[in-house]
């Protein structure tokens, strides 16, 4: 993690330094790094692929118009998702300027889960990584439906994301103390929603 | 909720300090209600994890690509050049290009030559026709003096004939 933070930093001084080919090279390694997590962080977000898809290519494009004024490489991360949480925003309330929230995405998620369900089987059969049943899966994607927009977000930033309080803070741009409430508050809901699932299987 | 000396969230989470860390790491030795919180969280976190990201379901337009070239022209000829269908296309179009370019340089090249020989075309016609007129002139003058002596040595002639008759009349009527 360290080293590829380093190599990360290596990159977007490349970038950032001139325009010319190597400048677009390293940005291209940049793209293909972050796609995955940028594109899985704003479909948890917006709960709709196309939506996700189109706002992960415009992040790059902003990001790359943008590099230059990225004062310490080494905060490549944090500042890349605060322009994805931004273009977030910026269409939800494009979508809905009165509400200014996203969008309850239980419908859309039920629709998800029902795809990701299909392809779940696929997925024991092949081996491919641990397979989830699929009655936690759901359980999980009902239980974060469950969460508001905030505190969704938080998990995500957290547990898919894997990143730290005082990342998020500035993904978010609010104090660590605001973040924490919301994560916390979402853990609570989360194992409230999760614990009767995880007995009757006897997960441990 | 706890009686760990941090909160055993910030520990799990792995935002505490290292000395901070060391001291929940005692307390959960010794505490087992705060063992089992622990587990809770790492159940809950097994339960998260059974949510894979998914892969990018399309390949993302790089900076190489068209969305992120300067002008649409740009972007045009990007995509013209890079894709090797076209790339055919474009041979052709610039062997045509030559070929315009060539037979235009051509015609240029005739025209240049047509505009160096002129002059010297015209100046050659132009002393054939001075030689022609001269020749032409001086024929006219030789049939001139030709018809001018024959004038002569008519008139000569009938001249003698006169006399020749003024003679013999002459001396017919002293006779």
């Amino acid at each position: 993690m360290i080293f590829r933070s380093v190599e990360d930093a290596d990159l977007i001084r490349q970038a950032g330094a001139r325009s010319g080919p190597g400048a677009v090279e390293a940005f291209n390694l940049l793209v293909s790094r972050w796609e995955k997590p940028v594109y899985n962080y704003l479909l948890r977000l917006t709960a709709n692929r196309e939506d996700a898809l189109d706002l992960t290519q415009d992040v790059f494009l902003k990001a790359y118009q943008n590099l230059r004024k990225l004062e310490d490489p080494s905060r490549f991360a944090p500042w890349l998702y605060r322009i994805a949480h931004n273009e977030a925003y910026s269409l939800f309330r494009k979508r809905r300027p009165e509400a200014e929230l996203p969008p309850d995405p239980r419908h859309a998620r039920g629709r998800e889960s029902g795809e990701k369900n299909a392809e779940s089987p696929s997925e024991l059969a092949a081996g491919a990584g641990p397979a989830f049943p699929i009655e936690l899966t759901l359980a999980v994607t009902g239980a974060l439906n469950r969460l508001s927009p905030d505190q969704r977000e938080a998990v995500v930033l957290k547990f898919y994301q894997g990143f730290k309080f005082e990342e998020m803070a500035e993904i978010l741009g609010c104090p660590v103390s605001t973040i924490k409430s919301r994560l916390y508050t979402a853990l609570e809901i989360l194992q409230a929603e999760l614990a009767p699932i995880q007995s009757q299987r006897g997960v441990s | 909720m706890s009686c760990s000396p941090f909160d055993l969230r910030d520990y799990f989470l792995k935002e505490l300090s290292a000395p901070e860390r060391q001291q929940v790491d005692l307390h959960l030795k010794t505490c087992a209600a705060c063992r089992d919180e622990v587990q809770r969280l790492r159940l809950t976190e097994a339960a998260l994890a059974s949510l894979r990201d998914e892969e990018v379901p399309r390949r993302l337009a790089f900076v190489s690509d068209k969305i992120f070239e300067p002008s649409p022209w740009q972007r045009a000829w990007t995509r013209f050049w890079n894709s090797g269908a076209r790339l055919g296309f474009a041979s052709a179009a610039m062997l045509s290009i030559a070929l315009v370019v060539f037979s235009s340089n051509r015609a240029a090249a005739v025209r240049e030559r047509e505009a160096a020989l002129t002059p010297q075309v015209q100046h050659e016609i132009q002393a054939a026709v001075d030689r022609a007129v001269a020749a032409s002139e001086a024929r006219t003058e030789q049939r001139i003096a030709r018809l001018a002596s024959y004038a002569d040595a008519a008139l000569d002639y009938n001249r003698r004939q006169e006399l020749l008759l003024e003679r013999s009349s002459y001396y017919g009527g002293r006779q």
